[in-house]
């Protein structure tokens, strides 16, 4: 078990609440490191076994926040969020956990979406939750944007006019559907990832570190198997 | 924390005049570092600071810098002349420097030093053991000491590089360095995943999983000697066996506790070129890096003014909040008046000759509840006395019409007057954590 160095604190670990808590907390639990469901109300799950560490359960943003502080040694969150937030000296990125699989897509309705990036086209108004990362694609595209940041519901703002399209998170692409909005491009796929704060695992040797991760990692491809094969059904 | 309005700024300020002693022993002075930094000037050596500074525009209208970074400082005076370029320069310096860090700028305060013309393993231990002797001013410190040499890394990619199928056979040196290169600042950024993809997808050397062993190793120097005989002889064997060679010398002068080796400990690589090391403790929140340093002889070699540069600072924010209670804090006397008139004058007075003789006093005219002389109830006892603080030192002074008296900060009076000068309660003080001598004697005459 990889030990906090900060006195008798146990190790803690932060997870993103929401739809990634499920499969997050199966993860925990195949590499042994808590037992039964996810609490549903509760932010801070302490040890559940000598040794162990507590769980933090916090929104996925917050989960790179508090792994940058140190209050949490490692951390599961998206990719989308390390991207968003650059982490910094003070996060290091361990493993990819394959889980939460989505992408972050350009979509737009679906009359205009053809068109969306064509060349002599004038400068674009994009919505979107991920400003930073809409911002570097339409730089790397050379193409000049005007980025609206949203924070939430991003998928309404081309038909009520305040947008051309938008950069967001795409799961299944139902919600786009819904909202009358096709993918123009992927920009980029996304998983859950382990993360760790870079003080704490310096302090730590190889062989407490990485048989965790390896562990955490194997756990992540089985739930992810798991979870792909009852899709399928 | 012994008050809210003793403390902090204080502990810090102490902090930095032992950590300045400290380094005045080895023959470093202390220097004031420039507040500001002509942006344009210094911009080869500027780096990840053209982002995270805080530049603005001079009466000139030149940009300018707040000073991002210490050893920036010491190199513009460096350039300016400030010292003879042929013999080696200590300087030690206490210093704010202000970053963004990825998010709002903030300001850090610093305490460090720069050795300038002194290479080899003396310069680089005389760093690391300069910065360990520093970190003793905080007392009961727990901390990590971990080492690397930036070589290391360079050499194990440099090797995944030259055993990988490079595609372009014409221009072969040329793909391998620029791999080499991409391995390293990959691993500098802490990112592992991609690390192991380019590994496993690119470089696809037969190699590829001893490369990633040393890449993301954390053990001790043996460990790393142990790692050396599974890489096959070469250039880049040399390399390594040259740099853990150095490494052992270096700690072997240093002294200090054993320290950990990461392969992954690269700091910024624009800027450290050579040996780099941190120090890591617990902190109020987490672990959290208290001090770091190296070697940097080529951000001196980019201003063609080449010269043997190596150095480290301290956080005194994080240093003075990990030190906690532990730093002194509280005046040395709280001299209570129970009563007005004369009663106030003679306490007055005494603190003022308290004063006079160096020491810190505080008066404290005592009213309403508080010049009863009952016991506190049960459970509020004198500030000051958290569990874990170190034995505190300070001393009640009871002035009132019969005269002034020395109690026992314990006693119902003493804990009575120590409440009434700080709101934090705190559990009853245990035997001997804080120390004052009952009865009517006066104050440190003859101290």
């Amino acid at each position: 078990m990889l030990a906090s160095k900060n006195g008798e604190r146990p190790l803690t670990i932060a997870v993103a609440k929401g739809r990634m808590l499920a499969p997050a907390w199966e993860v925990l639990r195949g590499a042994g490191l808590v037992e039964g469901d996810p609490p549903k109300d509760l932010l801070l799950v302490e040890p559940q076994q000598p040794g162990g560490p507590r769980v933090l359960i916090v929104r996925s943003a917050d989960v790179l926040t508090y792994v940058a502080a140190g209050v949490a040694q490692l951390g599961l969150t998206g990719k989308d969020v390390l991207m968003e937030r650059d982490p910094g000296p003070d996060v290091q990125e361990l493993a990819d956990l394959s889980i939460g699989q989505c992408r972050i897509s350009l979509a737009a309705p679906a009359g205009d979406a053809a068109d969306l990036l064509a060349p002599g086209r004038g400068p674009l108004r994009i919505a979107t939750g991920l400003p930073n990362i809409a911002r570097a694609y339409f730089q790397s595209l050379g193409r000049a944007v005007t980025i609206i940041p949203l924070r939430g519901s991003v998928e309404i703002a081309p038909a009520l006019g305040l947008a051309d399209g938008v950069v967001d998170i795409v799961e299944t692409g139902g919600t786009l559907k819904r909202h009358g909005l096709v993918e123009v491009a992927e920009i980029a796929a996304i998983t859950t990832r382990l993360i760790g704060n870079a003080a704490a695992l310096r302090a730590t040797t190889s062989r407490q570190l990485w048989p965790l991760v390896e562990r955490l990692r194997e756990a992540g491809r089985q739930v992810a198997a798991r979870r792909g094969r009852a899709e399928k059904k | 924390m012994w008050s809210p309005t003793t403390s902090v700024p204080r502990a810090r300020r102490e902090l930095a005049r032992s950590v300045l002693q400290v380094l005045q022993r080895w023959g470093y002075e202390e220097q004031a570092l420039p507040p500001w930094l002509d942006y344009e000037e210094l911009r080869p050596a500027l780096h990840r600071f053209a982002g995270e500074g805080c530049k603005f525009i001079g009466p000139d209208g030149d940009v300018r810098l707040l000073l991002p970074d210490a050893t920036l400082g010491v190199l513009t005076l460096w350039l300016e002349g400030t010292w003879p370029r042929s013999k080696p320069v200590r300087v030690a310096y206490e210093t704010e420097v202000y970053r963004s860090m990825g998010g709002p700028w903030r300001r850090l305060r610093q305490v460090g030093a720069e050795l300038l013309g002194v290479s080899g393993p003396a310069g680089d231990a005389e760093v690391l053991a300069t910065a360990w002797e520093s970190l003793q001013a905080v007392p009961g410190l727990e901390a990590t000491v971990i080492i690397n040499h930036v070589g290391i890394a360079r050499a194990i990619a440099a090797l995944a590089a030259r055993t990988a199928g490079v595609d372009d056979a014409d221009d072969v040196d040329a793909g391998a360095e620029a791999l080499a290169d991409r391995l390293v600042q990959t691993l500098a950024r802490g990112d592992f995943v991609t690390l192991e993809m380019i590994l496993n997808t690119t470089v696809k050397s037969p190699l590829s999983e001893e490369v990633w062993g040393w890449l993301t190793f954390r053990g001790s120097l043996a460990e790393v000697g142990e790692r050396l005989a599974r890489i096959p002889a070469g250039p880049e064997k040399d390399e390594v066996t040259a740099i853990l060679a150095h490494l052992e010398e270096v700690t072997a002068l240093a002294g200090g506790p054993a320290p950990l080796v990461d392969l992954g400990l690269l700091r910024d690589l624009g800027y450290y070129d050579g040996f780099v090391f941190q120090v890591v403790a617990a902190g109020a929140g987490g672990d959290e890096v208290v001090a770091g340093g190296g070697r940097y002889d080529s951000l001196f070699r980019a201003f063609d003014t080449p010269v043997a540069a190596a150095g480290f600072a301290l956080d005194l924010d994080i240093l003075t909040q990990a030190a906690g209670d532990r730093l002194p804090g509280g005046p040395d006397y709280v001299v209570a008046a129970r009563g007005e008139g004369p009663v106030l004058r003679r306490a007055w007075e005494e603190a003022a000759r308290l004063r006079a003789k160096g020491r810190s006093a505080v008066l404290l005219p005592l009213t309403g509840d508080e010049l009863g002389e009952e016991a506190a109830p049960e459970g509020e006892a004198a500030p000051g006395t958290a569990a874990g603080a170190s034995e505190v030192s300070i001393k009640v002074i009871v002035a009132d019409e019969k005269g002034l008296h020395q109690v026992e900060p314990g006693s119902p009076l003493g804990r009575r007057v120590l409440r009434s000068l700080m709101d934090h309660p705190a559990p009853p003080p245990a035997a001997g954590r804080i120390r004052g001598q009952a009865g009517e004697v006066m104050t440190d005459a003859g101290q």
